[in-house]
């Protein structure tokens, strides 16, 4: 029976084609919308999974989310490095991962952080060590599969996000060295390079204060990697001595606190003024300029980056003999700070502190992410609905299409109950044949909106950056598919019913 | 004795078609039906046949009851094993081949495909060379060798022809009672051959004469 179907099926192969076609097409649609809204919600979800809270630079929340924990938007700005151990002492969160951006290597995000980062995306190191100090990298797996990167090897990041051939401006002075390659994930962290922080201003020529003393990272370290260890053994001479001043007033900061001991402690304590109070220290965020504190330099040495700029972490967006010239007064800062709580105590009350206490904004990933996907949500239902009519239009055409072959080849059924075939099979072979018809259009809309999603997932930035795996099949797939049979088969029903009811001899007397 | 009709009755609307129509056919016996158009010939085929039911009497295949007024049509499986049907214009599924039309009505016929049975069949009735054509690109000899290659592979115990001459001339008539003939002969089965034709009487070891729905004699 499956052969006969099929052979009528190539007896008129226009119709055959288009009706195939028509099905393809819906399911093509239908399987896109499915795997971009499944594909995206779930990353979203994977990503933003254990972080509570995103704190950073007022502007958009939604780009502060995309920026800071899907790495695909341009952050909103800085905030001060200090926000970090405000945020830190509070009883109710549990966990405080800073993040400083502004540079890529190869198009993949250089993200100064620590090695809570790690733990927030329960990454595992898969080869080598995580990143110890400054100029140590980390890379994720996809990084490490695109750019061929081995341990050992060094590598000079550029400004910005991401790669422009046109105005890629390097920092030679302070290469990156990877010291541990990822385990694949599945999530963004795949395709991030991370540094402890203090790479990212050691990048960009940021100094910091001990005891009223600048050290400036851009100087004592230039050309090579040697310098960033220099810095490392200076920076431990920090350790020793924080342990020695535990007593004085930058006793306040808590070492054990801080992203990177070592270097966080010398940055720390000269971010921090014990003049400061809480409120205080948020209302520097994004305008650290207007801070008097004898470690912030001249209002002019920072540059408060518009929101829809790519600003490094340290409010620097100067270069050249400019640039030169204000390091000395550049003042470390951070991107933004993931919080996790430690109890529901904190969602009531931290994000409506920092958002009207603060120059700060707190943003709920949850909220975001929803707000999101409710927006492009609403987008992709009317598509999906288009989608579906075009699926039942199929049907439609499949519908017609049998219902003609069903009048025409009454004689050919006919034949078939006089050889022997029960009115079941004849049932059947017309069944069948709208089965044959669906399937075909089911299997060719998969491959094809398959096929799509891979082209555009290698010439599109935003997908890749997205993880988009363009041949992951999804469980509501196959639901859809059986939707799609499921149309093939009432299609056929009624024209197999017709040829059910032939009465074979007077069909062929008829048809003599 | 293979073919029994026995009492055989049939009416449409007040007309009567059919009248206690009574005759036996032996194993490879030979048998022409023969009739002017309206004599009930057809009918009575579709009765022998198990298409239809006949109002009165019963059909039986070796014994086993192929039609009778409590049912017919869905005694298939007593049709599948022991009919060939030649029809009297082309019966052939029009989106298979040749040849795919022999193996479809094998396999429905007899439950599986015996592609060597089909070439020889071809073979014998000289349209090996069509095999692959569909059946509006054959001839109506073609067609006609084609209906008789489709009843021999199912190696039939009774092989009924309805009309197979009608829209031949003379030779070509000439030729499928032979192959008639010859096809009966190489599977040993029954053949009844219904037909206005007169240039066929005298062609087969019985014939039987219908006229106004009621065997007569010859």
């Amino acid at each position: 029976m499956l052969k006969l179907a099929w052979a009528y099926l190539r007896d008129r192969p226009l119709t055959t084609a288009l009706n195939i076609l028509l099905l393809a097409i819906a399911v093509a649609m239908l399987v896109l919308l499915l795997q971009f809204g499944t594909q995206a919600r779930d990353r979203f979800e994977r990503d933003a999974e254990g972080i509570d809270l995103v704190v950073g630079a007022k502007g958009s929340p939604l780009q502060l989310i995309l920026s800071s924990v899907f790495h695909v938007d341009q952050p909103t700005g800085n905030v001060p490095l200090n926000s970090l151990e405000l945020l830190r002492r509070d009883p109710a969160v549990a966990r405080v991962t800073p993040l400083a951006l502004g540079d890529n290597f190869d198009g993949y995000r250089i993200v100064g952080t620590d090695s809570g980062f790690l733990e927030l995306h329960r990454a595992r190191i898969a080869e080598g060590e995580p990143f110890a100090e400054p100029m140590d990298a980390v890379i994720g797996a996809t990084v490490a599969e695109r750019t061929g990167a081995r341990l050992g090897q060094k590598f000079i990041g550029s400004h910005g996000l991401e790669t422009d051939a046109a105005d890629d401006q390097g920092h030679e002075h302070a290469p990156f060295r990877v010291t541990g390659i990822l385990a694949p994930t599945g999530g963004v962290i795949d395709r991030l390079i991370l540094t402890p922080v203090e790479s990212v201003w050691l990048a960009h020529g940021i100094h910091h204060y001990h005891d009223g003393e600048a050290h400036e990272h851009g100087a004592e370290h230039e050309a090579d990697a040697s310098h960033a260890e220099d810095a490392y053994e200076h920076e431990h001479e920090f350790e020793n001595e924080a342990e020695a001043h535990s007593a004085h007033h930058h006793a306040l900061i808590d070492p054990a606190l801080l992203p990177m001991q070592p270097f966080a402690s010398g940055f720390q304590l000269a971010a921090y003024d014990p003049a400061d109070d809480a409120t205080g220290l948020f209302q520097r965020a994004h305008h650290t300029e207007e801070h008097g504190g004898s470690s912030s330099g001249t209002a002019s040495s920072i540059e408060t980056a518009p929101p829809d700029a790519s600003p490094p972490a340290m409010s620097m967006r100067r270069s050249g003999p400019a640039l030169q010239e204000q390091r000395g007064a550049l003042e470390p800062e951070l991107t933004a700070l993931l919080v996790t709580y430690r109890n529901a105590s904190g969602a009531i009350r931290i994000p409506s502190m920092i958002n009207r206490q603060t120059e700060m904004q707190a943003a709920v990933p949850a909220v975001e992410t929803a707000r999101l996907l409710d927006l492009v949500g609403a987008s992709l239902d009317g598509l999906r609905i288009f989608a579906w009519l075009l699926a039942l239009t199929g049907g439609l055409a499949v519908f017609v299409a049998l219902l003609g072959m069903a009048r025409n080849r009454e004689g050919d059924l006919a034949l078939l109950r006089v050889m022997g075939a029960s009115r079941g099979r004849v049932f059947a072979t017309v069944i069948l044949e709208g089965l044959i018809t669906a399937a075909i259009g089911g299997v060719l809309g998969w491959l094809a909106a398959h096929g799509m999603l891979s082209l555009a997932q290698r010439n599109f930035a935003t997908l890749r950056d997205l993880g988009f795996k363009p041949w992951q099949p999804l469980p509501d797939e196959g639901l859809l598919l059986l939707a799609v049979l499921a149309i093939g088969v009432i299609a056929a029903l009624l024209p197999a019913w017709r040829v059910y009811r032939i009465d074979p001899v007077r069909t062929l007397a008829r048809t003599n | 004795m293979l073919l029994s009709v026995s009492g055989v009755g049939k009416s449409f609307s007040e007309q009567t078609v059919l009248r206690d129509v009574n005759f036996e056919l032996d194993q490879a016996e030979r048998a022409l039906l023969l009739g002017p158009s309206g004599s009930g010939k057809s009918t009575l085929l579709n009765i022998i046949c198990g298409l239809q039911r006949p109002d009165s009497g019963r059909v039986e295949i070796d014994g086993e009851v192929l039609a009778d007024a409590d049912g017919a049509g869905e005694r298939n499986d007593v049709r599948r094993r022991n009919l060939g049907i030649v029809f009297q214009t082309l019966r052939l599924v029009s989106a298979l081949s040749l040849s795919a039309n022999l193996e479809l009505a094998q396999k429905l016929q007899t439950g599986s495909v015996d592609k060597a049975a089909i070439q020889v069949a071809l073979e014998r009735l000289g349209i090996a060379h069509r095999a692959h054509a569909r059946p509006h690109e054959l001839s109506q000899g073609e067609a006609q060798r084609a209906a008789i290659a489709r009843a021999l592979v199912v190696k039939p115990r009774l092989l009924v022809a309805d009309e197979p001459t009608s829209a031949l001339d003379t030779k070509n008539t000439e030729t499928v009672a032979a192959l008639l003939h010859e096809v009966a002969d190489s599977v040993g089965a029954t053949l009844l051959v219904a037909t206005h034709d007169e240039r066929l009487r005298g062609s087969f070891g019985k014939t039987l004469e219908l006229r106004a729905g009621e065997i007569v004699p010859c």
